[in-house]
């Protein structure tokens, strides 16, 4: 029996409820499970119109209230209505970023919209009469109806259940973003209408349709019968578990079924070549792999072990040439974040080859992600796989670990974009850097750099450090490339340079912590810091307050670094014996002359190296998380050290027989979103040979381009 | 004479003028240098005292980030000064065109001051012809990109696959390419036209060539393109040879360099190809 005091006992205690609600070690993979309530269910009935490009849609929802709150009404999300005219949220947004100027808006005839016709309980009560539009992000779109409410009779219990009946018709647009048709190839998401999510104590959190915002929706078991012309390839979110035809009406019904995603959506296209193959985890990874990842993670092979997953693809017949590419970057995706962060806990994942002109390229909905690819590609450039593997990715990073998109962006995007370079750095290696011209990859005519995809994410997140912290809210950022290099790349830079810091193993196991405790929840900020506080077993709020909260540069370099000889006799009026006596410049000379030529005695010299670190940046290095520096001298030697970081400079004095040559702050390179990352060193002597290297490239550059110019003469 | 003896006889005439490439070569060199010495200082003040003075190579992602970043307000001061350069050495093109026609036509020994003599003689009738030269460019070109997106855009609208755009806007630019060379090769012929008559009439000249052009287009086209063809062949085999020049060392660097300014000689011959085949054509076809 253990002796306890009161207070060990309310630790005790206090362990074991936050344990309760925070699994300490990852749990296993499993079969599709989700901790807390029950789920609420859809079931969904659409055709597809191929003639008028239209939806008529059923759906039967059964919501429950996860609360302890009693709920009077509903918000429901009408993406769709973002579509329909130019007072919606999305369309003012976007004409003030000038991105759709008039020329650019859909055509007559081709607005999309969403009409609910008929919304019920399940006992036939009628909530039609109290739904309306409403605007939860304030006045400034007061015309937009992309969110609705209805009232119910009773206020839903808590823990209660109601069960809606709601029908609705839907125009698809022509393609604005992310919906849209061209001829008869149909890409169809956020197509119905979808609840809120509902948080105690505050309410729905039902954001409007903004242009830079994306997606946030509870968790709930899907059921979607889709009927389309029976020659269209269907492909949904969810496994295909049946085909019912209807020869008269010459169409067919694809039946989808999935627990616990957040949404489905689903692409119709009578040209798709649907190809299937398997990941097979035995063929995929070794079992070295799994030890190493295993022994990096600190948890058994058996935890690591993957589930094997059918992959099917949807691709373009003119891009049939690709279908090995597409499935080895999928093979590649669902082995590296099986391994690094969890297991793929649904049967299938579908990859849709966006049909042509439908704008739906480059999007990922829960199982099922569009990629996108040209018909020519470049070898060397890490293009389609770039996309897909960022795209299946996403059904990690907000498909399970469901963030609200809407608020915490960076929480999907930047993650998964920090988890895209990791995976593709050890699949692929360095990209290609190829632009297009003319529907030709430039890197098959001419040499093009390459780069690592952290390398990229900082040169693009160092021209928005100053513009917008990445946590503002989506459709709060400066403008649309604010936005997306914040939440993308400079979240991503944030997170490779955390990695630095804490070691690749100790990211790793930060990262599945996180993935596996929140699957099928959503995590907020201050959940991922809570993770990364515990994890890292120090306190990096700091780190986050610095450089995910603030908008400050950061910036630690070199001053100044110089040597000087020390001399052997000061000048100056020195007490010899009780008397002054004063050390003039010639006496000075005499004497160091006359050392010099003493017989056997080598001439050593002493220098005094001064060095100054500065501190050019707002950001700072705090939690004890000292910068370190290195000074080397001419005879080999080297003088290490660290600086809190915390004033703006900071001066270290170094006496020996030697100059120094160079010193180098963070030798490591730790700091890699530092914005000056040339300035960390310094040579006494300058080193041109880069120099002259990239001044020749650039002066040929020049003599080229003015020949150009001597053409048209 | 065929298109093919024609450029044999072009490829002796810039044998002849070998002084004259390697002056234009020179003034190729002395504006490029102008254009570069700013940035070349920035790159120099920025990287030459640190580790990246040794290691960075070419287009490096982390330095030209930031290098984009630190230097955001630069751009207009930096693009100001290339234009300058350009605009000074537009004007020297001009310049320098008149001693290259004027050598090719008069086939006397080539010396620094005839050639410079012919520089300054036929330079303001030069000028004139470009001047005129700007309204065809715009309308040419212009004209037929317009014509072309009209004629050509229903099909693009309802493309069924991405081929047909992708086709398409590749033999619209193929278009604008072709209108582009064939204006600058009715300007050649003027040019010549006006060195050939010693003539200050330059609209006369050039309504002149038009008519020359249109009873001759088939050889002077075809020699046209076969000058654009030797430079294609020419600027694959350089780019080719460069991927085998390895990245370090002083001796690959130089040869690097020296392999350049080897394609940039070949640019200048092939500038000067145009106008001896031009003038040969000329030449053959009015006696």
């Amino acid at each position: 029996m253990v002796k306890t005091t009161p207070r060990l006992a309310v630790t005790a205690i206090l362990a074991i409820l936050v344990s309760g609600f925070a699994a300490a070690s990852p749990p296993q993979a499993a079969a599709v499970a989700s901790p807390g309530p029950q789920r609420p269910k859809y079931e969904l009935w659409v055709t597809l119109d191929d003639l008028t490009k239209t939806l008529t849609g059923r759906e039967e929802l059964v919501w429950v209230n996860p609360t302890r709150d009693e709920v009077p009404d509903m918000l429901f999300h009408l993406y769709w209505n973002a579509f329909k005219n130019e007072d919606s949220a999305f369309l003012r947004e976007a004409a003030r970023e000038s991105l759709f100027s008039r020329g650019s808006l859909p055509e007559d005839g081709e607005w999309g919209w969403i009409d609910i016709t008929s919304i019920r309980l399940a006992d036939g009560t009628i909530l039609g009469p109290t739904l309306e539009y409403v605007t939860p992000d304030g006045p400034d779109h007061p015309g937009d109806q992309t969110v609705a409410r209805v009232v119910f009779p009773e206020p839903v219990q808590p823990g209660g259940t109601i069960s809606l009946q709601i029908e609705f018709r839907s125009k698809i647009p022509r393609t604005v973003a992310r919906s849209g048709y061209y001829r008869h190839s149909y890409f169809v998401a956020q197509w119905f209408p979808k609840p809120g999510v509902y948080e105690e104590g505050k309410g729905w959190n039902c954001h409007a349709y903004h242009e830079t915002s994306e997606f946030f929706a509870d968790f709930a078991d899907f059921t979607v019968h889709i009927t389309a012309p029976e020659s269209f390839v269907v492909g949904s979110s969810g496994k295909q578990t049946g085909v019912t035809r209807n020869a008269a009406a010459r169409t067919a019904t694809t039946t989808f079924v999935q627990e616990n995603i957040h949404d489905v959506a689903w692409t119709a296209d009578p040209k798709f070549l649907r190809v299937e193959r398997i990941f097979t985890a035995a063929e995929e990874v070794t079992p070295a792999e799994y030890e190493e990842t295993a022994r990096k993670l600190g948890l058994t092979t058996e935890e690591v072990r993957l589930p094997d997953v059918r992959m099917i693809l949807l691709i373009r017949k003119e891009h049939k040439s690709q279908i090995d590419r597409h499935f080895k970057a999928l093979r590649m995706a669902i082995k590296y974040y099986g391994l690094w962060y969890g297991p793929y806990p649904y049967e299938t994942v579908t990859m849709v080859d966006p049909p042509f002109r439908t704008g739906s390229g480059g999007m990922e909905y829960p199982t099922l992600f569009t990629a996108g690819t040209n018909v020519i590609t470049s070898p060397e450039a890490n293009s389609p796989e770039g996309v897909i593997v960022h795209e299946f990715g996403h059904g990690y990073w907000y498909g399970l670990v469901a963030n609200n998109e809407f608020e915490a962006a960076w929480l999907d995007e930047g993650v998964n974009t920090y988890s895209t370079g990791r995976v593709l750095a050890t699949a692929y290696g360095p990209g290609v850097f190829s632009p297009y011209f003319k529907g030709i990859p430039l890197d098959r005519l001419f040499p093009m750099p390459k780069a690592l995809d952290y390398e990229t994410d900082r040169a693009a997140a160092l021209q928005v450090v100053e513009l917008d912290p990445v946590t503002a809210w989506s459709w709060k950022f400066y403008n649309g490339a604010s936005y997306g290099m914040n939440v993308y790349m400079r979240a991503s830079t944030i997170l490779n340079t955390l990695e630095r810091l804490l070691g690749e193993e100790a990211m790793m196991r930060l990262m599945r912590t996180y993935h596996m405790r929140w699957r099928f929840r959503y995590p907020t900020t201050a959940d991922f810091i809570a993770t990364v506080n515990e994890v890292a077993g120090r306190d990096l709020t700091w780190f986050f307050d610095e450089l995910l909260f603030a908008t400050h540069i950061f910036d630690y370099g070199i001053g100044r670094l110089e040597s000087a000889e020390i001399p052997k006799h000061k000048l100056g009026v020195f007490e010899v014996a009780g008397l002054n006596e004063e050390m003039t410049r010639q006496k000075a000379r005499e004497l160091e002359a006359e050392e010099k030529t003493a017989a056997g005695v080598k001439e050593v010299k002493s220098y005094l190296t001064t060095l100054t670190l500065r501190r050019f940046g707002e950001a700072k290095v705090r939690g004890h998380t000292p910068l370190a520096f290195e000074v080397v001298f001419d005879d080999g030697t080297k003088e290490q050290g660290t600086w809190d970081g915390q004033d703006r400079w900071a001066r270290f004095t170094f006496e020996r027989p030697a100059k120094a040559v160079s010193a180098v702050v963070d030798p490591q390179r730790v700091w890699v979103i530092d914005a000056d990352l040339s300035n960390n060193s310094y040579q006494v002597k300058p080193v041109r040979k880069g120099v002259v290297r990239l001044a020749a490239k650039l002066f040929f550059l020049l003599q080229n381009s003015l020949q150009f110019l001597a053409g048209l003469s | 004479m065929g298109i093919f003896g024609i450029f044999g006889h072009g490829t002796r005439e810039t044998v002849r003028l070998g002084r004259v490439i390697f002056t234009l070569w020179a003034a190729n060199i002395l504006f490029s240098l102008l254009a570069v010495l700013p940035l070349a200082w920035l790159i120099d003040k920025d990287l030459a005292h640190s580790f990246w003075g040794n290691e960075v190579r070419g287009f490096d992602f982390l330095w030209v980030g930031e290098l984009i970043y630190r230097f955001r307000d630069l751009p207009p001061l930096l693009g100001g000064w290339f234009l300058g350069v350009a605009g000074l050495f537009f004007i020297a093109s001009v310049f320098l065109n008149g001693g290259v026609v004027g050598r090719l036509v008069e086939r006397a020994r080539v010396t620094p001051s005839v050639f410079f003599s012919d520089c300054g003689h036929f330079f303001w009738r030069f000028v004139r012809l470009f001047l005129l030269s700007l309204p065809v460019y715009i309308v040419g070109i212009g004209l037929v990109s317009r014509i072309l997106s009209a004629a050509l855009k229903p099909i693009v609208d309802s493309a069924p696959t991405e081929w047909v755009s992708l086709i398409i806007s590749n033999l619209k630019f193929l278009a604008v390419v072709l209108i582009f060379s064939m204006i600058q090769m009715l300007f050649d012929y003027a040019k010549v036209r006006v060195v050939v008559d010693n003539s200050y009439q330059v609209l006369r000249s050039l309504g002149r060539t038009v008519g020359f052009l249109l009873r001759n287009f088939g050889l002077a086209w075809g020699a046209y393109l076969l000058v654009s063809v030797s430079f294609i062949l020419g600027f694959v085999v350089f780019l080719n040879v460069l991927k085998f020049i390895p990245n370090h060392g002083l001796l690959p660097a130089a040869l690097g360099f020296l392999w350049s300014q080897g394609f940039v000689l070949f640019r200048l011959w092939t500038r000067v190809q145009y106008f001896a085949t031009a003038f040969i054509i000329d030449r053959d076809r009015r006696l």
